[in-house]
């Protein structure tokens, strides 16, 4: 057994220890999985904003308020400038729209139900349907709320509707359609208002607090709003496929490396040397297994830590997680010692490992997702372990499986490395008689 | 110490070695001489148990063959080729190969110690094997061999191509061993080393064994007779003779005054011996 972890501590010096295979054990696969995560949308940064640029040229209190009611809305982003800033950058498409508020914009804002009504001027980009009718039932929105605020504050609405009426009854006859009709509705608005006002009023003095009355606050519709977990069926976000792509690259270049050191023994001598040792052939091949399997290991589970760290690529079960980070190595490991057999010099192994681990990758959704392959592929990737070793960590990362399903693509795997290992070890006794 | 019965080695056709038979005992240098692909290596392969004979036997000390773990402890072996991590550095290959054969940890600093301290090696210990000189990996490979205190040593060609310098150094560790009474079988292809380092000498060619002796015996058998050199301002004058002395009083008394003030006895060589016993010079 010391000769078993000796000669496995010395793999793995030797691994880490060589700069290029360090590179691409540990740094390449985490550069594959967090470009390609970028490129596939990276995390969850929520939906994007609307861009619009708004001109104020009333600069009212009411055309202020209406500005900062639009850059207060979640969901657009506003930038404050000129009309003719604003007309360029829609112009080239730095903002999907843009809106005046013009001058006389307060004045039209202090009456409601008569005279020329407070406008606005929305220019947009024809091409932008979606964006242009959000912005328009955004805007009537906050006109709608110019209505609402008579009730939310009584006392103000009652000095605006008081304001209206007076206007009304100055109004030479027939000035304004309806004026009678109006007058009366004002006049029993200003009654309304005044009943509101002293409730609210009554209702302060005898607790100290300011209950609503009935009718104020009202609003035209009111909308509750309540969170519900949307059930997710993919992956939350671009990481969640590329990390485990990535730590494939990792898997890959630690299995060829141990499988080329094999070789590289072999021209070196030193494996010449082990056998002369008392220690057994078979004590030299699960020393280099041991390695293989410790260092697949540690390039998992440092790619897994950093991916749950940095990039939201946390397991939907830890525990699931950790049985693909034991199971995994192991399928692999018996890979190595396959190709580690076919060749008996360097560029004989190397050359013999990737001619079978890229077709592996391909079919396996190593390079792409397997998700978007067509379906026959899909079949047709059973054959390959990249395959089972990517739905393995999928299945702990996104797709929710349980342990039997876990179960699968683990006893597949572990039936791999055995059957290749033992295959391995018989062909590599056979070169060495 | 090692005794080699009627040992054959065949590789498809070719015959490597050809019914070996020889034995060396505890404490001797043996030497086995012989050109490249005389079957030297072959037969330190077979004699450490890592090649299978394809008839004959290998016996260790009266233990047995050399397959088995308890017996191949029992041997210390430095390969013709440099078999060495090269990434590591030399403490760390001899802690590797200690542990390797078996050495407790608790032995195994002092003796790792003691190994680069017989090569010369030990102010380079934490450095890594790539930076060593070729003489000084040649050095590191004899303190592997030796480093778990073998009863016999088996060192495959173990100057081949290092620095005049360090073939001193490597001479002086191996003549450093003979003085402890270890049991060495040294392959080479350089004869004066041969000459000066071994208590017995074979001669292998093409597998066989062709002559089994000291060097006095081998040189006294197949060497021919010494050689008186006469220099004279023609050049020289090369005479086989039993008894030189003799042959020159009698040059002497025959020339009178025109007998060359120069002159010079050759014995003969282990090169010889081989030229005698192949027809062709070991470095062919």
């Amino acid at each position: 057994m010391a000769a078993v972890l000796a000669i496995a501590l010395k793999d793995l010096k030797l691994l880490f220890r060589v700069r290029a295979a360090f590179f691409f054990t540990m740094v390449w696969p985490l550069l594959v999985a967090v470009v390609f995560g970028s490129l596939f949308g990276g995390g969850n940064r929520g939906p994007s904003r609307i861009a619009i640029a708004v001109t104020d040229e009333d600069r009212t209190t009411a055309s202020t308020a209406f500005v900062d009611g639009l850059a207060a809305r979640e969901g657009f982003d506003v930038l404050r400038t000129t009309d003719t800033e604003a007309r360029d950058l829609v112009r080239r498409g730095r903002r999907i729209g843009a809106i005046l508020v013009p001058k006389g914009f307060g004045a039209a804002s202090e009456h409601l139900f008569y005279g020329a009504s407070p406008k606005v001027e929305l220019r947009i980009d024809p091409a932008r349907q979606v964006e242009t009718s959000m912005l328009q039932g955004f805007i009537l929105e906050q006109g709608a709320k110019r209505m609402q605020t008579l009730f939310d504050d009584p006392g103000n609405g009652e000095a605006r509707v008081a304001g209206m009426l007076a206007d009304v009854r100055k109004a030479p006859a027939g000035a304004i359609a309806g004026q009678a009709a109006l007058q009366n509705m004002l006049t029993s608005l200003d009654t309304y208002l005044a009943e509101q006002k002293r409730a609210d009023a009554a209702g302060a003095g005898a607790s100290g607090a300011r209950p609503k009355a009935a009718g104020a606050g009202w609003q035209p519709i009111e909308i509750a709003v309540s969170s519900i977990e949307r059930h997710r069926e993919g992956p939350a976000n671009g990481y969640q496929i590329t990390f485990p792509q990535g730590m494939q690259w990792g898997i890959l270049g630690c299995m060829m490396s141990f499988a080329v050191s094999l070789a590289v023994e072999r021209s070196r001598g030193t494996l010449t040397r082990l056998l002369m040792s008392p220690a057994p052939s078979w004590a030299l091949l699960a020393g280099k297994g041991l390695a293989c399997y410790l260092a697949i290991l540690i390039v998992q589970t440092v790619l897994m830590a950093i991916g749950a760290t940095f990039f939201g690529v946390r397991p939907s079960s830890w525990l699931l997680l950790g049985l693909a980070l034991v199971v995994v190595p192991i399928g692999f490991v018996g890979i190595m010692m396959f190709v580690a057999s076919l060749g008996t010099t360097e560029q004989g192994s190397a050359g013999a490992g990737w001619a079978i681990m890229m077709p592996m990758s391909m079919l396996g959704g190593g390079m792409v997702p397997l998700a978007v392959m067509p379906e026959w592929m899909q079949s047709v990737s059973a054959i390959s372990p990249v395959k089972w070793m990517i739905v393995a960590y999928e299945g702990a990362i996104w797709r929710g499986f349980s342990l039997a399903e876990m179960a699968v693509p683990c006893a597949i795997l572990v039936t791999i490395g055995v059957v290749a290992f033992a295959l391995g070890a018989r062909r590599f006794h056979a070169t060495l008689a | 110490m090692l005794t080699l019965t009627a040992l054959v080695k065949q590789f498809g056709t070719s015959r490597a070695v050809d019914g070996l038979s020889l034995s060396v005992g505890r404490g001797e240098v043996f030497g086995l001489l012989g050109p490249n692909g005389a079957g030297k290596s072959t037969t330190v392969h077979m004699a450490v148990g890592i090649l299978e004979p394809t008839a004959g036997q290998v016996d260790v000390g009266g233990l047995g063959s050399p397959t088995r773990p308890s017996v191949r402890a029992r041997i210390g072996v430095a390969p013709q080729s440099l078999s060495l991590y090269e990434l590591l550095t030399g403490d760390e290959n001899l802690r590797f190969f200690g542990t390797i054969y078996g050495m407790p940890a608790a032995a195994l600093a002092a003796r790792v110690t003691w190994a680069l301290e017989f090569v010369g090696l030990v102010d380079r210990r934490h450095d890594r094997v790539e930076t060593y000189s070729g003489g000084m990996k040649r050095r590191l490979n004899l303190a592997a061999a030796i480093l778990h205190d073998p009863d016999l040593v088996l060192l495959d060609e173990p100057t081949v191509g290092v620095d005049p310098q360090s073939r001193n150094a490597i001479f002086d560790s191996l003549l450093a061993l003979k003085r402890e009474g270890k049991t060495i079988v040294y392959t080479t292809h350089y004869m004066e080393e041969a000459e000066r380092l071994c208590d017995r000498v074979a001669i292998m060619d093409h597998g066989k064994l062709l002559a089994l002796d000291t060097v006095h015996g081998l040189t006294q058998t197949h060497g021919g007779p010494p050689t008186l050199i006469l220099r004279t301002p023609n050049g020289e004058e090369r005479i086989e003779t039993r008894d030189p002395l003799a042959e020159l009083n009698r040059q002497a008394a025959a020339r009178g005054a025109a007998m060359p003030a120069e002159f010079e006895v050759a014995t003969p060589t282990l090169e010889q011996v081989f030229l005698h016993l192949t027809g062709r010079s070991i470095r062919d």
